[in-house]
């Protein structure tokens, strides 16, 4: 009777072990949060960053985003990742730098292909007011769209969306 | 610490957690763009029980989600569901008759074109119509995105 009901908690534990396990590191809902997390890090600056450490971080980010990315900010839109990286390597944030984080992120996997997935979130934006040194906070609604590439979830497309319509 | 304080601290725990998680959202709010009802920095809650009761109201000053509930907009509503809606030179029009707005010191002279609310719609805008129209977020919003209503 013992062994019978360690062998059943085990079973049960090594069932827990698998599954947290999967969520982690297979389950594709999870791997694309984690690569959003890693978009919002790359596009992140620092205080007082070095050139070169700007260099290495759009090259970090060029890694993220599909060759063909189509990104649109308001009326404004750029369909190359390029441009993407050529202008976050080119970019110099006012004294402080600035945090970007993703926040209620929704993912939504194809899950025919498990290759798609549609990202919906709030990109939070934390900086220094360049006149007054306050922190400053600024969010915007915005949407992606992910595919995997040779195993590696990239930006396919970007898009701001307005919460108020005009 | 005995039974009875450790049963107290435990009622307190979970009512906070039930009060500000669900209830009242703790609200920092940031930006001019309410000015001069809400400073910039300022603390307040969002009470998402206003509306269980009846509609949002105009003048009600509300909470718009944006993708979750970790960041709002706060706007003021001026217009309802249905009506025609106007800005000229810094006058809200609702149905052709101009909007008094007493939270409203200065206006520039904004403006923007008729449009018309459908059934589910609100038009909110700040109360800081002294900044560029260009530089100031306002415009029409679903019921399901507002939230709940500025408690102070």
């Amino acid at each position: 009777m013992k062994s019978t009901g360690t062998a059943v908690a085990s079973v049960c534990f090594a069932a827990l072990i698998a599954f947290f396990v999967y969520q982690w590191w297979f389950n594709p809902t999870r791997a694309v949060q984690r690569r959003l997390s890693e978009i919002a890090a790359a596009l992140s600056v620092p205080d007082n960053e070095a050139a070169v450490a700007r260099v290495a971080r759009a090259a970090q980010l060029r890694k993220y985003l599909a060759p063909d990315i189509q990104v649109r900010m308001g009326p404004s839109e750029i369909v190359s990742r390029d441009q993407i990286v050529g202008a976050v390597a080119a970019f110099a944030p006012a004294p402080g730098g600035w945090n970007i984080q993703f926040v209620d992120v929704q993912v939504r996997v194809n899950h025919t292909t498990n290759a798609d997935a549609d990202a919906y979130m709030t990109v939070e934006v934390n900086s220094h007011d360049p006149r007054t040194g306050q922190p400053t906070v600024d969010a915007r609604e915005a949407a992606a769209t992910m595919k995997k590439i040779d195993g590696e979830w990239v930006v396919a497309t970007a898009e701001t969306k307005d919460t108020l319509q005009r | 610490m005995n039974r009875a304080t450790l049963i107290r601290v435990v009622v307190l725990i979970a009512t906070a957690y039930v009060v500000f998680g669900y209830v009242l959202l703790p609200t920092r709010l940031e930006g001019i763009s309410m000015e001069p009802t809400y400073t910039d920095g300022r603390i307040d809650f969002a009470n998402r029980l206003a509306y269980v009761w009846h509609p949002p109201q105009r003048g009600d000053v509300v909470a718009i989600r944006m993708a979750g509930l970790h960041a709002f907009y706060v706007k003021r509503i001026v217009g309802l569901p249905r009506e025609r809606l106007e800005i000229v030179m810094g006058v809200v029009n609702i149905n052709g008759e101009p909007l008094i707005e007493p939270a409203v010191v200065r206006k520039a002279a904004w403006n923007f074109p008729p449009v018309t609310l459908r059934d589910d719609e609100y038009f909110v805008i700040g109360d800081n119509r002294s900044m560029r129209m260009e530089d100031h977020d306002f415009g029409r919003t679903t019921r399901d995105r507002i939230v709940g209503r500025m408690l102070f």
